[in-house]
C-alpha cells in the first residue's frame, strides 16, 4: 500500500466521526403533536405553570396541544415569558406549526405581547441565526416576518431583513432591511428578488386569534420562503419568496440554529395599527400550539457543515 | 302546614322505602375511586331531572356522601350544563391546575358570547340536605383587568317544591372583587318565603383567587354556619351562623355551582378553577327530621 493511501485512508478516519459527530448532534425530521404531557423534541418546562402539554385545545375539539401561559408579573423582554426550544439543533429544511394566539383585543386591546415562532442560536463563530414568524396580539391580522443575521464573530453586529402583512386585507405593509452598517436606518429593497411576491391575496376574515392556523418557512442557503396555508383550500400562500440580498448581507441565516415558540411582553415594539399596546398582559392569557413540524434538507445541511467544519 | 307535612313525609317515605328494597338506591355517588376514565373525553351533556312534584316520590333521591375530585371527565354526581348547538369549550374535567402542580381540575372557562341565562353551571343529580358542604376553589384574577364584570361564583343548594316550599343556602363572589363575599338562604312555604343575604368580607389571606380556597357551610336543623379555611394555618373562620328562627332551611335541595352575569358579559373567558367539591350528611338529624314527619304521621 503506498504511503499517499495509508494517509489518505487515516485522514478519512478522522473527518468521517468528525463529521459523523456533527450529523447526530442535528435534529431529524419531526412532527411533535404535544399530545403528551411532555415533548421529545422540545424542552418544556411544566412545573412553572406557564407550560401545559398534552391537554384538550380551548378552542377544538378532538385537538391536544401545548398551551403557553403568560405571567402578567413577568418583566418585559424576549425570551422572558413561556418558551420551549428544540432538545437539538436544527437547519436549513422546512418547518412549519398550526397555532392559534389569544383573543384580547376585547378585554385589553393596548396589550404588549409578542408570540414568537422561530429559530434562533448565537453562533461564536459564525454569527446569530434567527429566522421569525411573530405576532402582536394587539392586531393578529398582521404578521411579521423575517431574520436577524450578524457578522460573523460578532453578536452585537445586527443585520435585519422583514415583512410586514396584514393578512385579512393582502395589504404589505412593509418589505425593508436595516443594519449596524449605516445605524440601523430602515431601507427599502432595490433588488427585486427581495421582494417577490409583490402582492398577496387576502384571506379573508383572517384573525390568528380565531382559530388554528398553520405557518411555515423553507429555509435554505440561498433562499428564504415563508408560507401559510389557507385556511379553507389548504393551498400554500407564500407570504415572502426571499432571494435577495443587500448592499451589505444576505439576511439568510447561514449556521445551525434552535428551534422556539414564545410569548412575551413588549414595551417597546407596538403593533402597526396601534401604537398604544405596549401594555403589560394583564391577565395570564393562552397561546395554543397543535402542532410544530421540521423536515430538514439534509443534503444542504451536510455540506455547508462539512464545507465550514462547524462543531 | 298540614298539606306541607302531608307532602314531606310523602316523600321521606318512598325514600325510605326503596331504601329497605334496595340498599343501594339512593346511593348515587361514593367516595371511592372515580376509575380510569379518559380524562379528556367529552363532558357528559346535562339532563335537568324533574323538580320534586310533592306527590310523586319517585321523583326524589337523596344523595349519600360523596367527594368529586374532578381528576377524569366523569363529573358525577355533578352534571355540566353542556351546550348543545354549539361545541362546548367551557368545562374541562381532569385538567391540570393552572396554579398548583399534581391538582387535575375541573376548569371552568368563562364563554363572553354567552347570555346571562346561559352560563357555565354544574348541578347535582340528586337531592343533598343537612350537612357538611365543601368546595376548594380558585377564582380568576382580575385584579389587573381594567375591564370590569359583574361576573360571580356560586356555590349554592336551591330546592323548590311547588308544595312543600322552597329551600336555598349559597354563598358567592364577586369575580371583580372576590373578597366580598354573599351568603344566602332561602327557606318558606311556596307562598310565604323568606330570603335571606348578608354581604361578608373574606378574612385576609382568604382570597379565592389568590390561591385555592376551602370554604362551605354547615346545616344543621338548627343552624347553618358558613366558613372559610385560612389557606395559610388552615384554620377554620366562620363568615356567618344563622339559628332557627325561621331562617333555617328545612327541606333537601340540589347543590349547584355557576359562574354568571347579570350585565356585564366579562370580555376574556377568564378561568375558575374546581379541585373539589364534597357533601358530608348529617344522618342522625336527616334521621330525627324523617322521624318526626313520620312520627306525625
Amino acid at each position: 500500500m503506498k504511503l499517499t493511501t495509508i494517509l489518505a485512508a487515516a485522514a478519512l478516519s478522522l473527518a468521517l466521526p468528525l463529521c459523523a459527530n456533527a450529523q447526530s448532534r442535528m435534529s431529524e425530521a419531526f412532527t411533535e403533536n404535544f399530545e403528551n404531557s411532555n415533548s421529545e423534541f422540545f424542552n418544556i418546562n411544566t412545573r412553572n405553570f406557564k407550560h401545559f402539554c398534552g391537554v384538550p385545545s380551548l378552542s377544538e375539539k378532538g385537538t391536544g396541544v401545548l398551551l403557553l401561559r403568560i405571567d402578567p408579573k413577568t418583566p418585559a423582554g424576549a425570551g422572558r415569558g413561556p418558551e420551549i426550544s428544540s432538545k437539538k439543533p436544527t437547519h436549513f429544511g422546512s418547518y412549519s406549526a398550526r397555532l392559534r394566539v389569544p383573543d384580547v383585543k376585547a378585554v385589553q386591546p393596548n396589550v404588549g405581547s409578542v408570540v414568537g415562532y422561530f429559530t434562533y442560536r448565537e453562533d461564536g463563530k459564525f454569527g446569530l441565526s434567527e429566522i421569525d414568524i411573530e405576532f402582536l396580539i394587539a392586531d393578529p391580522r398582521i404578521i411579521y416576518i423575517g431574520t436577524w443575521t450578524s457578522t460573523p464573530g460578532n453578536i452585537g453586529q445586527l443585520q435585519r431583513v422583514g415583512r410586514i402583512i396584514n393578512l385579512a386585507t393582502g395589504r404589505i405593509l412593509d418589505t425593508s432591511y436595516r443594519s449596524f452598517h449605516d445605524g440601523n436606518r430602515n431601507h427599502a429593497f432595490t433588488d427585486p428578488k427581495a421582494t417577490s411576491p409583490s402582492t398577496i391575496a387576502p384571506i379573508e376574515g383572517f384573525d390568528a386569534s380565531k382559530q388554528f392556523y398553520t405557518y411555515g418557512f423553507d429555509w435554505h442557503a440561498d433562499r428564504l420562503t415563508w408560507w401559510m396555508l389557507h385556511p379553507q383550500t389548504n393551498e400554500k400562500i407564500i407570504l415572502w419568496d426571499y432571494q435577495g440580498t443587500t448592499p451589505n448581507f444576505s439576511g439568510i441565516p447561514q449556521p445551525p440554529t434552535t428551534y422556539l415558540l414564545n410569548f412575551w411582553h413588549t414595551n417597546d415594539w407596538s403593533v402597526e395599527t396601534n401604537r398604544n399596546s405596549l401594555e403589560a398582559p394583564a391577565y395570564p392569557y393562552m397561546l395554543e400550539a397543535d402542532w410544530m413540524s421540521f423536515e430538514p434538507f439534509e443534503e444542504e445541511s451536510d455540506a455547508w457543515i462539512e464545507k465550514n467544519n462547524w462543531k | 302546614m298540614k298539606s306541607r307535612l302531608l307532602t314531606i313525609t310523602l316523600l321521606l317515605f318512598a325514600a325510605v322505602s326503596c331504601i329497605d328494597k334496595d340498599p343501594s338506591w339512593n346511593i348515587i355517588w361514593g367516595t371511592g375511586d372515580p376509575g380510569e376514565t379518559d380524562p379528556y373525553t367529552e363532558p357528559k351533556p346535562h339532563t335537568d331531572p324533574e323538580p320534586p312534584s310533592g306527590t310523586d316520590p319517585k321523583d326524589v333521591e337523596i344523595l349519600q356522601a360523596f367527594t368529586q375530585d374532578f381528576k377524569t371527565a366523569d363529573t358525577a354526581p355533578m352534571e355540566l350544563s353542556v351546550r348543545q348547538s354549539s361545541p362546548d369549550f367551557r368545562y374541562f374535567s381532569g385538567f391540570p391546575s393552572l396554579s398548583e402542580n399534581d391538582t387535575d381540575i375541573l376548569l371552568l372557562r368563562l364563554d363572553p358570547a354567552d347570555k346571562p341565562s346561559g352560563c357555565p353551571c354544574l348541578t347535582a343529580s340528586g337531592y343533598t340536605f343537612y350537612g357538611s358542604y365543601s368546595i376548594r376553589v380558585k377564582t380568576p384574577d382580575l385584579s389587573l383587568v381594567k375591564q370590569t364584570t359583574d361576573a360571580q361564583f356560586e356555590f349554592s343548594l336551591t330546592g323548590d317544591d311547588t308544595e312543600a316550599g322552597v329551600s336555598g343556602i349559597g354563598m358567592k363572589w364577586s369575580l371583580s372583587n372576590p373578597m366580598k363575599m354573599t351568603l344566602t338562604t332561602l327557606c318558606g312555604s311556596p307562598a310565604s318565603q323568606s330570603g335571606n343575604s348578608v354581604a361578608a368580607q373574606a378574612p385576609s389571606g382568604c382570597s379565592p383567587s389568590a390561591k385555592f380556597l376551602v370554604c362551605g357551610w354547615d346545616w344543621a336543623p338548627e343552624y347553618v354556619r358558613w366558613w372559610v379555611q385560612d389557606p395559610g394555618t388552615k384554620e377554620r373562620k366562620v363568615l356567618l351562623e344563622i339559628t332557627a328562627g325561621g331562617e333555617v332551611p328545612e327541606l333537601p335541595g340540589r347543590l349547584s355551582i355557576r359562574v354568571y352575569h347579570t350585565s356585564d358579559a366579562p370580555e376574556y373567558p377568564f378561568e375558575t378553577e374546581i379541585d373539589r367539591i364534597s357533601y358530608e350528611p348529617y344522618q342522625d338529624h336527616i334521621q330525627a327530621w324523617r322521624d318526626k314527619y313520620f312520627g306525625e304521621k
